[in-house]
């Protein structure tokens, strides 16, 4: 691997996110760390509520007004990018860092000709007319459409689910972005079409060296496409590391209990090991402790005091009081 | 395991047919002749892309929508063309949960009024002591509690929505309950929540299924026998354990293979390429034809039937051996 692919594009260092609920603090996200390299695909894994998109959309500086930046540091190759102000943002997004959203119908303006739109998003950056429409052809066609040039030609309506997604991810490309931020791009697509979808998304990836950063709750995508894993619960990363290593030996109890919760047909007749309860509420969120106590299946005392420190290495970190006294992780995946 | 052949179906759609008029004024054959058999006590899993019809289907069984041609027999009784208090009567015994309980529930009516309401409809001989004691009992039997009675759907999480549209549904003791994408708007670790309960209430009142569902993984896991539908046609119907092993269909293949639990090493993994056809303008022959790695000029011109293909199974293709 050359030695440019390690340099982290884009890397988040304890961000942490705040709204004021009841004059209270309520944290979205807390001190999550994430770094992805150039050609590399990053997963952020969670439920709903767990502040994946609140993490993306901070890294868009598309945050929401009434939330504030409590702490923490985004770099994009290496610039701080939280400190930007709105007009520095205005080149950064859908130039450096594009995204894809989970519903491409609400995403599009329904009175626009689809091909306008993919050439927006050149044109605004600078593109003149002719290259930009150039370009969205060019890329239309690369995103697997058939007869581009008809396509284009076309309002967001008169498209299939799968061929609006295409289009999503044609105007995300039009600047040949570093970093590409993908919401749960296939969620509302049927099997066949996510699959597609999923597979031009890798194609592109290893194709323009893009850093991909891909957001789902379901792990069985995640399998298919991603290098790294990142497993959010409540507002923190709570484990991390190899996509391989993590969906092998998930270690911590909550990512056990994402994949024991997978229905399949080796499954049929037992009931399945559902989680309990649900993510709790960003106004009833504990100050200290692990989140995961009430629907944590192994928890202590010291869950609700503090949260756990990392452990593990680099391919491979938890978040979890049950390794506190047995560090048994240390070199055990080099 | 062929239950079917043994009892009388709950169920029987013989050569259904069921039709849609689109804005330019052309038929859309949604449901296109199909025959089906669901058993007493069974889940019989429907699974197929968006604009395959299983909606559609599942909506004539129920008798809100009007069949175009074919019958419809629920225990023995025909559906189709039922009104008055026969329909009434049905209804009793035939239930929906939808998939989107954000859509379904009324945003305006607490949620115990809601689940309420049918036993207004069915048993106004209840009297109001009776019939908040049956709520507060079935409330309890999904899982909510009872103190949630007075709350707006608004104040329910996903997965709670899905369990009132549960108890709704399930409140006057039906037979049979068509469950049409009960657990696709829900996260993973809700949707387990969900199956297990549907099992466990299906378990205790004997009930029978119609589960349909896009997601191979849930219906492979929740269903008894399978039917995979495609643009309106049944192309393949099978226990579960059988068609999820030995796939026969080169498009239940290829949907097997897409949610990643090819068990078949032997066999060459299909890949479906492109996108399910307008169903206004229906391709010729076989309907999977332009999609199909396998595809040959008779799959184009002649339209493979649904024929016997092992034991309990049944397969619409020209290339799978008849038994």
């Amino acid at each position: 691997m050359a030695a440019e692919y390690e340099t982290p594009v884009l890397e988040i260092q304890n961000l942490s996110l705040c709204f004021k609920i009841a004059g209270r603090r309520a944290y979205a996200i807390q001190n999550v760390s994430l770094s992805i390299s150039r050609g590399k695909t990053v997963a952020l894994v969670g439920e709903s509520g767990c502040g994946k998109t609140m993490t993306a959309l901070t890294c868009m500086g598309l945050e929401p007004p009434s939330s504030a930046v409590a702490c923490g540091t985004i770099l994009l190759n290496g610039k701080n990018i939280l400190s930007c102000t709105e007009k520095e943002w205005q080149e950064i997004r859908g130039k450096k860092i594009s995204m894809i959203f989970q519903e491409p119908m609400s995403a599009l303006n329904p009175l626009v000709k689809v091909g306008q739109q993919v050439m927006e998003s050149g044109i605004v950056h600078g593109m003149d007319k002719k290259m930009a429409e150039h370009r969205a052809l060019d890329l239309l066609d690369k995103t697997g459409l058939p007869s581009p040039k008809r396509l284009a030609d076309c309002y967001p309506h008169q498209l299939s689910g799968g061929q609006r997604q295409r289009i999503m991810i044609a105007s995300a490309l039009m600047n040949s972005p570093d970093v590409l931020i993908a919401d749960e791009p296939t969620t509302s697509l049927d099997v066949t079409i996510q699959t597609q979808i999923i597979d031009l998304l890798k194609d592109l990836n290893r194709t323009m060296h893009m850093a991909v950063l891909f957001i789902t709750h379901d792990l069985g995508i995640v399998k298919r496409i991603c290098d790294d894993i990142y497993i959010m619960y409540a507002g923190r990363i709570v484990e991390s590391g190899d996509t391989g290593l993590v969906n092998s030996h998930p270690e911590h109890l909550y990512t056990r209990a994402l994949i024991d919760s997978i229905p399949a047909a080796d499954k049929r007749g037992h009931p399945l090991k559902a989680i309990e309860g649900t993510v709790p509420m960003l106004g009833n969120r504990a100050d200290d402790g692990c989140e995961f106590y009430p629907r944590c299946p192994c928890r202590r005392d010291i869950c609700t005091l503090s949260f756990p420190e990392q452990y593990g290495f680099k391919d491979h970190a938890v978040w979890c009081h049950l390794y506190d006294d047995q560090n048994r992780h240390s070199g055990e995946h080099d | 395991m062929n239950i079917c052949e043994s009892s009388r179906p709950l169920v029987e759609c013989i050569d259904v047919c069921g039709t849609y008029k689109n804005r330019e004024g052309s038929i859309i054959h949604a449901v296109n002749s199909v025959n089906l058999r669901i058993c007493r006590t069974e889940t019989f899993g429907l699974v197929g892309e968006s604009g395959s019809g299983k909606s559609t289907l599942g909506y004539m069984i129920l008798n809100l929508k009007k069949t175009d041609s074919g019958s419809i027999l629920f225990d023995g009784r025909p559906v189709t063309g039922c009104t008055g208090k026969q329909e009434k009567e049905l209804r009793r015994c035939m239930q929906i949960i939808f998939q989107d309980p954000y859509l379904s529930l009324d945003p305006k009516m607490h949620i115990g009024s809601q689940i309420q309401e049918s036993l207004d409809i069915f048993h106004p001989e209840m009297s109001r002591e009776q019939k908040k004691e049956t709520v507060d009992h079935m409330l309890n039997s999904v899982g909510l509690d009872i103190r949630l009675r007075h709350s707006l759907p608004s104040e329910l999480s996903g997965g709670q929505r899905q369990r009132v549209a549960i108890a709704q549904a399930l409140i006057i003791h039906p037979s049979f309950v068509v469950c049409d994408e009960p657990v696709s708007s829900l996260d993973v670790s809700i949707q387990a929540q969900i199956l297990n309960l549907l099992q466990k209430l299906k378990e205790e009142d004997g009930l029978t299924y119609l589960f349909i569902s896009h997601n191979l993984n849930v219906i492979a896991y929740t269903a008894d026998r399978i039917g995979v539908m495609y643009l309106g046609t049944i192309v393949e119907t099978g226990p579960s354990e059988d068609v999820s092993s030995h796939p026969l269909h080169p498009y239940t293949q290829g949907l097997f293979d897409l949610s990643g639990m090819v068990s078949d090493k032997n066999r060459k993994h299909v890949v479906i390429q492109g996108e399910i056809p307008d169903p206004a303008f229906p391709p010729s022959g076989c309907p999977f034809h332009t999609r199909c790695p396998f595809c040959t000029d008779r799959c184009i011109n002649e339209k493979p039937e649904l024929q016997t293909a092992g034991d309990g199974r049944m397969c619409a293709c020209h290339f799978v051996p008849k038994s």
